[in-house]
């Protein structure tokens, strides 16, 4: 691979080293080219510039509008820390839900194949289970008619529901909750944390002290019996101190949970970073 | 001043400028030669670079300072021992050192924290200070200045998309009715237009509050390397 200024344009090799997003092939070969490049350099670090004053530029208005909805005096209440978190989570609404929307849209599309994929999985197997029983009814006609009755039913009815699937989603606004680690020792009995699960997915946004220590993370919930309710690898964050994962609600009751953290260093190996705990309630103020 | 005007003249807002007429491979045979100059050379020339690099990847100015002074001393030293086989290869051996210390920096940090993991929490503040706040607030300044130059509003939403939301390019053009050439175009400008106003605004202001000029500052961090490798020779 050349790396020529008529590539590097051509192909936004500069917009793309700035966000992160070339390969580390490519990032390795620019990274040699630039060393002695002025004029890379310089769009390099206007680029960054740009960047950094589009996010600040963001961020500035997102306040604006929370400010004109009339939280000012509820952020006033809220402790320093938390007023920054907010601030940093508002930072990526710039032209406010424009950005969330984007996401929104990919998360449910890519939550509709994987039902699609169990539920065709599910067909299968459920075939596979018919055609044995059929063929134990065969030998055994008294008793067994209702089942393959049953398996007919519900192959007849698995179209309408992949069909259903295949509709893009209603969207439920999920509702973001802040949620910060658990300092020093095991979490206590009862968490300061609280999450009303009043949508359909929500949202937990961690706070970090630097998201972009590892390479990616991963995330377990544990309910009170310690047993896994949820879990995700590859998690990464493209904001200094948030992380956010989404969690359908149908998969908490009320009670405490645990989330752990862990983040994947180079080397491959998974190190605990943080543990966050809330209580998760119907109702709002419980 | 004088040493900067033997190293290339003065820029017009006040940086210094290199002359790169200098191929690699003779630097580094000057600076294995034992010449003092060259190796402040080596410095001005790859400064900015490795501040790139290194301000990408570990994401905390702090570090980023401590391991930019770390790379070029290794550097220098591994020159001076004859490692560097292939003289023509100087920017990819600097770089390499800069991005291995970077990693080795995040290893350390790692063994770290596995021996502490039940203490409390207490890794130093990595929040902007007043400085970067204040820089932060001029560069939005200007951006809004930026887009409110732009001439349409599918040029503003493009910006935005493929900035802050990172959308792919192909994904925006074709959403908005846009050719490749008038997206690259229009991100060219933007960025000519950021630099002339930002370049503005600190001629105006005499440079950052605080900082000294960046020619200043390669002289001053160029001669402080060179004269802790001294020592260590």
């Amino acid at each position: 691979m050349s790396m020529d200024h008529q590539h590097i344009e051509q192909s936004n090799i500069v917009e793309r080293y700035v966000m992160g997003k070339l390969a580390s092939e490519e990032q390795s070969l620019f990274e040699d080219h630039f060393l002695d490049c002025r004029e890379c350099l310089d769009r390099i670090e206007m680029t960054e510039g740009l960047r950094s004053g589009l996010r600040g530029m963001a961020a500035e208005d997102a306040t604006r509008l929370i400010a004109r909805a009339g939280l000012v005096g509820w952020l006033a209440r809220v402790s320093r820390r938390r007023r920054v978190m907010l601030r940093c989570c508002s930072s990526h609404l710039p032209t406010a839900f424009f950005l969330w929307r984007i996401e929104e849209t990919r998360s449910e599309l890519a939550e509709a194949r994987q039902s699609l994929e169990e539920l065709q999985q599910r067909r299968e197997s459920e075939q596979e289970a018919h055609s044995r029983e059929l063929r134990q009814t065969q030998q055994q006609p008294a008793g067994l008619e209702s089942q393959p009755e049953r398996e007919r039913r519900s192959r007849a009815a698995a179209p309408e529901e992949l069909k259903k699937l295949k509709k893009p989603q209603v969207a439920s606004n999920p509702a973001v909750f802040i949620l910060s680690a658990v300092r020093g020792g095991e979490p206590t009995a009862e968490p300061a944390n609280r999450v009303t699960l009043s949508s359909r997915v929500i949202v937990l946004s961690l706070e970090m002290d630097d998201a972009s220590e590892f390479e990616s993370y991963r995330a377990t919930l544990t309910d009170s019996g310690s047993r896994i309710v949820w879990s995700a690898a590859n998690l990464s964050s493209s904001s200094k101190d948030l992380l956010a994962v989404r969690i359908r609600s149908s998969l908490l009751r009320e009670g405490v949970y645990v989330l752990t953290l862990e983040g994947r260093s180079s080397t491959g190996r998974y190190e605990r970073v943080s543990r966050y705990s809330f209580r998760a309630t119907r109702k709002a103020g419980k | 001043m004088e040493r900067a005007v033997l190293l290339g003249g003065i820029h017009s807002s006040g940086r210094m400028e290199m002359m790169r007429i200098e191929s690699p491979a003779d630097l580094v045979s000057r600076i294995m030669a034992g010449e003092h100059h060259a190796e402040e050379e080596l410095v001005a020339r790859y400064s900015r670079g490795v501040s790139v690099i290194l301000r990408r990847d570990t994401r905390n100015a702090p570090i980023a300072e401590d391991l930019y002074q770390d790379t070029f001393a290794i550097a220098l030293q591994k020159i001076r021992q004859g490692d560097l086989r292939d003289h023509d290869r100087l920017s990819g051996f600097v770089s390499g050192i800069a991005k291995n210390l970077a990693i080795e920096h995040f290893r350390r940090q790692s063994r770290r924290k596995q021996l502490d993991d039940d203490k409390v929490d207490s890794r130093p503040d990595t929040s902007a200070n007043q400085l970067d706040q204040l820089l932060l607030k001029e560069k939005t300044k200007i951006v809004r200045q930026v887009m409110g130059e732009l001439h349409s509003e599918r040029d503003r939403q493009m910006l935005v998309r493929f900035y802050l939301a990172e959308e792919d390019k192909d994904a925006i053009c074709a959403e908005l009715e846009l050719s490749s050439l008038h997206f690259n175009r229009v991100l060219f400008r933007a960025c000519v237009r950021y630099r002339e106003l930002y370049e503005k605004f600190m001629s105006e202001s005499g440079g950052a509050p605080g900082t000294a000029s960046f020619g200043m500052v390669i002289f001053f961090v160029g001669g402080a390397i060179t004269a802790l490798v001294g020592a260590h020779r």
